[in-house]
């Protein structure tokens, strides 16, 4: 951590404590998680992708192996699609990886402030789990269409097909963490979620 | 905690049970997933070597994917292809019979749908049993390319093998932008190995969970103001 990051580190602290005790949770919300997610960028990203790669390539070769569809070398992060004579390597780098979702789903989480600490928790574990299945099951259909297809169809099924999946269950996830748990409170007031959000507003 | 809260407990509970095992089920090398119509290695040994050191012994490509070239089964050609953040690697091992000696000449690699050609010609001019340097140049001017070994190894029986490496920006000033990266040569064969990542766009996402964040916190804090 150099001596930028450090002062950079301070001076969002001050300013959340400003923000805080001036009652703008909109402006704390905004600047608490954009904040935090570029400190998680620059401070944990390093050392999160490389393991989170491995994984998500691991994870997907299971099913892989299982069908016998493509194979995965995991420990390059590498997925191995064949289609006939043609073949392909999707590499798992860290915009494949999940691990900018990660930290951005945590970091809006974390300052989100209709639930409690320990709800907090619970729901930044399921919602990990949310994505990382989310981006298994991009990939996996990425390789299937390759798979079936070839290379031809990478294009349509990597930019398009994997995206519109990945994107819709992620929203799916924003929407019941952060829409409709607030919808809920103030509609019918018994969802188990938020209970302290009175409180923290 | 009430009930909820205790079954979504135990489903995460088994959730990270199931995928901190992944890597564990996940564990027979890339190696011994064999069978003729699916990948080839040198040898079972997993070397989990990322960087690959050129110097004419192949044994760190002995567990990364194989890709054939060919205009013919009977003449079949084994690829490989790796990069890091630096350089990108090409393995090339010849047919085992007929087409057996290395050819050098228009060697394809496509950066982003960018075509680059080059020639891996002898350092010496000629090829001898043992392990042979070998120069790379750029097609379009001959020009020699800086920090790129190459080396063939020509056994009495045995097909040529050739391994190089490239520095990525070489072909790209930016080459932490590239995405794809593909590799053919018609003198081997008429397909094209890839080797591509696979973004999902993340900030789009990221950007996506802030505006649904925002507006649920905007319009919750404005309800409760025209309560009070």
């Amino acid at each position: 951590m150099n001596i930028v990051t450090v002062v950079a580190l301070i001076a969002w602290i001050y300013l959340i404590t400003v923000l805080h005790r001036a009652k703008l949770p909109f402006f704390t919300f905004l600047a608490g998680s954009v904040g935090l997610f570029i400190f998680m960028m620059v401070l944990l990203q390093g050392y999160i992708t490389e393991p989170l790669s491995r994984a998500v390539a691991a994870s997907t070769g299971i099913i892989g192996n299982l069908s016998g569809m493509f194979y995965s070398y995991y420990q390059y992060s590498l997925i191995f699609v064949r289609h006939g004579a043609e073949s392909i390597s999707l590499y798992i780098d860290y915009e494949c990886s999940g691990v900018i979702e990660l930290l951005s789903f945590t970091a809006l989480l974390w300052f989100f402030p209709l639930y409690k600490i320990s709800e907090k928790i619970v729901i930044n574990i399921a919602g990990i789990f949310w994505i990382f299945a989310s981006n298994i099951l991009r990939l996996t259909t990425i390789c299937t269409l390759v798979y079936f297809f070839g290379n031809d169809i990478f294009f349509f099924a990597h930019a398009i097909f994997g995206r519109i999946i990945f994107y819709g269950l992620s929203i799916v996830l924003y929407f019941y963490v952060f829409t409709r748990s607030q919808i809920i409170k103030q509609k019918v007031g018994r969802f188990a979620y938020g209970s302290a959000a009175q409180g923290n507003i | 905690m009430n009930k909820k809260m205790k079954i979504l407990t135990g489903i995460i509970a088994a959730a990270f049970i199931l995928v901190t095992g992944f890597p564990v089920l996940a564990a027979s090398p890339a190696g011994s997933v064999k069978g003729s119509d699916v990948i080839y290695t040198a040898d079972e040994v997993t070397t989990d070597q990322l960087a690959i050191t050129i110097d004419g012994s192949f044994e760190d490509w002995s567990d990364k994917p194989v890709y054939e070239l060919s205009y013919s089964s009977s003449t079949v050609h084994h690829v490989q292809i790796f990069r890091d953040d630096i350089y990108v690697y090409l393995h090339i091992r010849m047919s085992e019979t007929g087409y057996v000696q290395f050819n050098g000449y228009n060697f394809c690699f496509n950066f982003d749908n960018k075509n680059n050609y080059v020639d891996v010609v002898s350092v010496s001019g000629s090829t001898t049993n043992g392990i042979n340097a070998f120069e790379i140049r750029r097609q379009n001017g001959y020009k020699l390319i800086d920090d790129a070994p190459a080396y063939v190894t020509r056994t009495a029986g045995q097909p040529d093998e050739c391994e190089l490496r490239i520095p990525l920006n070489f072909f790209d000033p930016h080459p932490e932008r590239v995405t794809s990266i593909s590799f053919s040569c018609t003198n081997l064969g008429s397909q094209s190995i890839t080797f591509v990542g696979t973004s999902t766009a993340p900030y789009i996402i990221a950007g996506a969970g802030l505006v649904l964040a925002a507006a649920g916190i905007f319009a919750f804090t404005k309800k409760r103001k025209n309560r009070t």
